[in-house]
């Protein structure tokens, strides 16, 4: 069960100058009969190991206990967190946690992590192409303390994530396009009647939270409206012209164009379909289904 | 992403470079003065008042113009003058060069080369202190360096980081130190520069010199094995000058050298260990009159003449401290062969009437010539006075200083003396060297400075057959002889007249606080000084012959210091706080459920947290879905909130087991 940490270890650019730098100190010793010279070259060297073990140590019994990476942008950058738990009396500093998929490319910082504890990194990364993506793999590596040394691990993660195509498009929502009700209405219209309260879920808008109900002491809820007269869309997929890469796009710019006027939306593609709604949950779901339409290994 | 350094860090730096340079000021003041400061002045109104930094042109330019300065000055770019101009030149041009991360480093690998090269300059005790603290804040700055930019810079916190590291370093450093093997490098050793400058003259000639300048810089210290000579005997013979021109006395050109005397038994023989500084090491001084020397370093050693007159000297300059044994008796044993009899009574032609009376008059009955010398001391007794500010002589003739001057410092009185026994038909020649020292009781050596410089004649007795020794300053001036040149010159007028009407016994040195200070630094920075020179193969093999070792070969060496090393990298992974935090109750159970999990093939996935796992369990193994959500709530409550578990927590792991 318990894997053998594999630790990888080599000497930097700095580190093999420095080596240098004591080959040196020793020569000048022998060739000037020099102890001082002997005695500087004994301190760099203690210091060349125990760098060479504080850097193996700065990675050792550190533990990806989860990493996720949120639904993000294609072209753009990224977000994800992992969390980190050292096992280590020591602690962890100045990581440099690096990945590598395709295109996507994550290159983070992590400053500090403290003995025994468990640690949330939040990091970016440049993503590239769209699509439903896995990450096997990624590497945390460190120079601590003295930049002799390069350790460097790496971690089987497995994680899926999607990536979603970057919003374009130029074609406007015509009602040829959408099937639903009050076809070809207004899309700025804001006037909602409110029906019911609905308890609050992650996710849910939190302009609708009834902040007067929870200021009474009950719990936090959403206000739930009639349709009324607000418009719905039905985002088919299929229906849209053109390849699949400008499909793709323009249906991300419509969704995103939907949520932006707080309009609800239905999305369609071949057998699937998400009935209409609004709302960050709703985006995420369309553009995850959107996402995986390609699947990139 | 490598750390980039922030502000405070890059001034902390170009301090720390300043810091490097100061020690180099004396040995190479143009590159430190000239490019270092100017560099630094640059940097700092870079730091404070946005003066630009060069471009890469200017730095370009300034790249080649210094190195070929360096090797218009030293004739090479290698070596270890050259070398060391250079490492100099390249930390202070860095000095204004921005400082990214790679920057950084190469000025901090640079700090450590600089202070290489000052050790192949000086071997010190300060130097040794202040090498101590310049490692504590170069690796401290090297750990700030890689903590990152967000760093907060706490310098106490720093320097213990620093002070931690060394300390932990220093065991090790200390028995490596012993334990290395001392080479004997023939093959490639190298050789000092020539010597900067001169702290010894082999000529001299007083009449020229108005004012002696007072100095008090240290010569060599010696430590005497056995009882010391008295201060009248404490006479250092360095040159011996045979050609003389009135008041004027010169070694001469072509003067023997000849074969190294072979060691004798140490019997009735005084030894001395002398410790020479560099300004001053052309000529080995040897207390009189030495009979053999005795080099411990080989290189020194393969460079050690012996000259006319029972003279040492090195054949070329080696300008560093280095120690020597002496062997001396109290009489020479030179003998004066026909050809030398005549070039010791050498003597330019003088008409001066009063000169050639005063020759007269001490030839008187053609007695020997110690006789003869001793007529001649007379003559000093009464009518000269002891002077560093003599005043220029008119005609730097005989007579004019005898007869008309009548005042000077030992060259005068030595130079006229020896010249009058020439015409007095005497052999006789001036010696220059030290008389005196100051004994520091506190490691029971002499310091000998050259406030102690002197000179001094010897004249050839044919009665004895041997060279004796005459100082006319004693007639002048007896307290010089009694008191020794450092002490003689360090009082006042009025002391020493206080003190020749006393006339009680030794005269105490200065007592003060402030001087037993630098006596005790003085005899520690002498110690550490004579322990680093002395400690090479020889000093070695005496080493672990007085831990009763006997002889050690050098392989064997090699291998323990291997040992060491790979003994002191393990203790270093023993004592990094490496160790796996303990695992609580419930972490073990966890891990137990896991390993049972694992056998249904249920196996925790790198991505997925405690939580998610224990949840994807449930849905597999309903049968026992209750009580793993059980134990997860459990889990989730005692590792990531603080709540303690249950005391009953174990049953439901058994259950699921």
């Amino acid at each position: 069960m318990k894997k053998r940490e594999q630790i990888y270890i080599v000497p930097t650019e700095y580190g093999l100058m420095y080596g240098a730098g004591i080959l040196v100190s020793l020569l000048g010793g022998a060739m000037y009969n020099n102890n001082l010279a002997f005695l500087l070259c004994f301190f760099l060297m203690a210091l060349f190991l125990i760098g060479m073990v504080q850097t193996h140590n700065n990675i050792k019994k550190l533990n990806v206990e989860k990493m996720t990476i949120f639904l993000s942008p294609s072209e753009s950058v990224g977000h994800g967190v992992i969390w980190l738990k050292s096992h280590n009396e020591g602690g962890h500093h100045q990581l440099r946690l690096r990945a590598k998929n395709g295109e996507d490319h994550l290159d983070s910082n992590i400053a500090n992590i403290y003995k025994k504890s468990l640690h949330p990194h939040y990091f970016d990364f440049k993503t590239g192409a769209w699509g439903k993506k896995k990450l096997k793999k990624i590497k945390i590596s460190t120079r601590y303390p003295f930049g002799f040394f390069h350790a460097w691990r790496m971690y089987p993660v497995s994680v899926e994530y999607y990536v979603y195509p970057q919003p374009s498009g130029i074609l406007k929502l015509e009602s040829g396009e959408f099937e639903g009700l009050n076809k070809g209405a207004h899309l700025q219209n804001n006037g909602d009647d409110f029906s019911e309260h609905k308890k609050y879920e992650v996710g849910d808008s939190q302009k609708h939270i009834d902040w007067k109900a929870y200021a009474r002491g009950r719990p936090l809820m959403t206000k739930k409206f009639n349709e009324g007269d607000r418009q719905t869309f039905l985002i088919d997929f299929d229906k849209t012209p053109g390849n699949l890469e400008r499909k793709a796009r323009q249906v991300s710019q419509w969704i995103h164009g939907c949520e932006e006027q707080q309009n609800s939306y239905s999305f369609r593609f071949g057998s699937q379909f998400i009935p209409a709604s609004q709302g960050p949950r709703h985006k995420m779901t369309c553009l995850r289904i959107l996402a995986a339409m390609r699947d990139v290994k | 992403m490598n750390p980039q350094p922030n502000r405070f860090f890059q001034i902390s730096l170009v301090f720390l470079v300043a810091l490097n340079l100061i020690p180099h000021f004396n040995d190479y003041t143009v590159p430190t003065l000239a490019v270092g400061g100017v560099c630094l002045v640059w940097r700092l109104l870079y730091e404070f008042q946005y003066v630009p930094l060069p471009n890469f042109f200017t730095k370009f330019g300034l790249v080649i113009s210094l190195s070929y300065l360096i090797f218009l000055n030293y004739g090479t770019l290698f070596g270890l003058e050259a070398g060391s101009a250079l490492l100099i030149c390249a930390a202070s041009l860095k000095l204004v060069d921005r400082v990214a991360y790679r920057d950084a480093m190469v000025l901090l690998f640079l700090n450590f080369m600089l202070l290489l090269a000052r050790f192949f300059e000086s071997q010190t005790l300060g130097i040794t202190i202040f090498a101590f603290f310049d490692l504590i804040i170069t690796t401290a700055l090297l750990v700030q360096l890689h903590s990152g930019a967000h760093f907060k810079f706490d310098l106490i916190t720093l320097l213990k980081t620093g002070l931690r590291l060394s300390l932990q370093i220093a065991p090790f450093m200390i028995l490596l130190f012993f334990v290395f093997p001392r080479f004997s490098t023939q093959f490639i050793r190298a050789q000092g520069g020539a010597a900067k400058q001169a702290g010894f003259s082999d000529k001299i000639d007083p009449g020229s010199v108005a004012k002696l300048a007072e100095s008090n810089v240290v010569a060599f210290r010696v430590r005497f094995n056995g009882e010391a000579p008295q201060m009248i005997d404490r006479y250092w013979r360095g040159a011996v000058l045979s050609t003389n021109n009135s008041m004027s006395w010169g070694r001469g050109s072509g003067q023997a050298t000849r074969r190294l005397p072979p060691p004798e038994s140490k019997k009735g023989k005084i030894e001395q260990e002398i410790l020479l500084e560099p300004l001053f090491n052309n000529w080995l001084f040897t207390l009189d009159y030495p009979v053999w020397i005795q080099q411990r370093n080989s290189s020194i050693g393969s460079m050690t003449r012996f000259g006319e007159g029972d003279i040492y000297f090195l054949q070329k300059s080696y300008n560093k401290k280095f120690v020597y044994d002496v062997f001396s008796t109290q009489k020479s044993r030179e003998p004066l062969s026909t050809s030398l009899r005549k070039k010791y009574l050498q003597t330019p032609k003088v008409e001066d009437p009063r000169v050639l009376d005063l020759v007269s008059q001490i030839q008187k009955n053609n007695v020997d010539g110690e006789q003869i010398a001793l007529r001649l001391m007379k003559f000093y007794h009464t009518q000269f006075l002891y002077t560093l500010k003599p005043g220029q002589m008119k005609s730097n003739e005989l007579g004019e200083f005898l007869f008309e001057k009548k005042k000077g410092f030992c060259e005068h009185f030595a130079a006229s003396f020896a010249a009058v026994l020439r015409m007095a038909n005497v052999p006789s020649r001036v010696v220059v060297g030290f008389h005196g020292g100051r004994k520091n009781d506190l490691s029971d050596y002499y310091i000998i400075t050259s406030r102690d410089a002197h000179a001094w004649t010897e004249v050839w007795s044919d009665k004895k057959e041997q060279w004796l020794r005459f100082d006319p300053t004693v007639m002048v001036s007896p307290m010089r002889q009694e008191l020794g040149g450092d002490i003689y010159h360090s009082l006042s007028e009025q002391e020493l007249q206080q003190r020749f009407a006393s006339q009680d016994g030794a005269y105490e040195i200065d007592s003060s606080w402030l001087q037993k200070g630098l006596l005790a630094y003085d005899a520690l920075a002498t110690n550490w000084n004579l322990f680093l020179l002395n400690y090479d193969q020889a000093g070695q093999e005496s080493f672990f012959a007085r831990l009763g070792i006997g002889q050690v070969n050098q392989n064997l060496l090699l291998t323990i210091s291997l040992l060491i090393l790979l003994i002191f990298f393990l203790w270093v992974r023993l004592t990094t706080k490496s160790k796996e935090v303990a695992e609580s109750a419930v972490q073990k159970s966890y891990m137990n459920l896991r390993k049972y999990l694992l056998k249904k093939g249920l196996e925790k996935e790198a991505f997925e947290g405690p939580s998610d796992f224990l949840n994807r369990c449930q849905k597999e193994l309903p049968e026992v879905a209750e009580d793993l959500e059980s134990f997860r709530q459990i889990y989730l409550e005692s590792e990531y909130g603080l709540r303690p578990p249950p005391s009953d927590f174990n049953k439901i792991i058994q259950r699921i087991l």
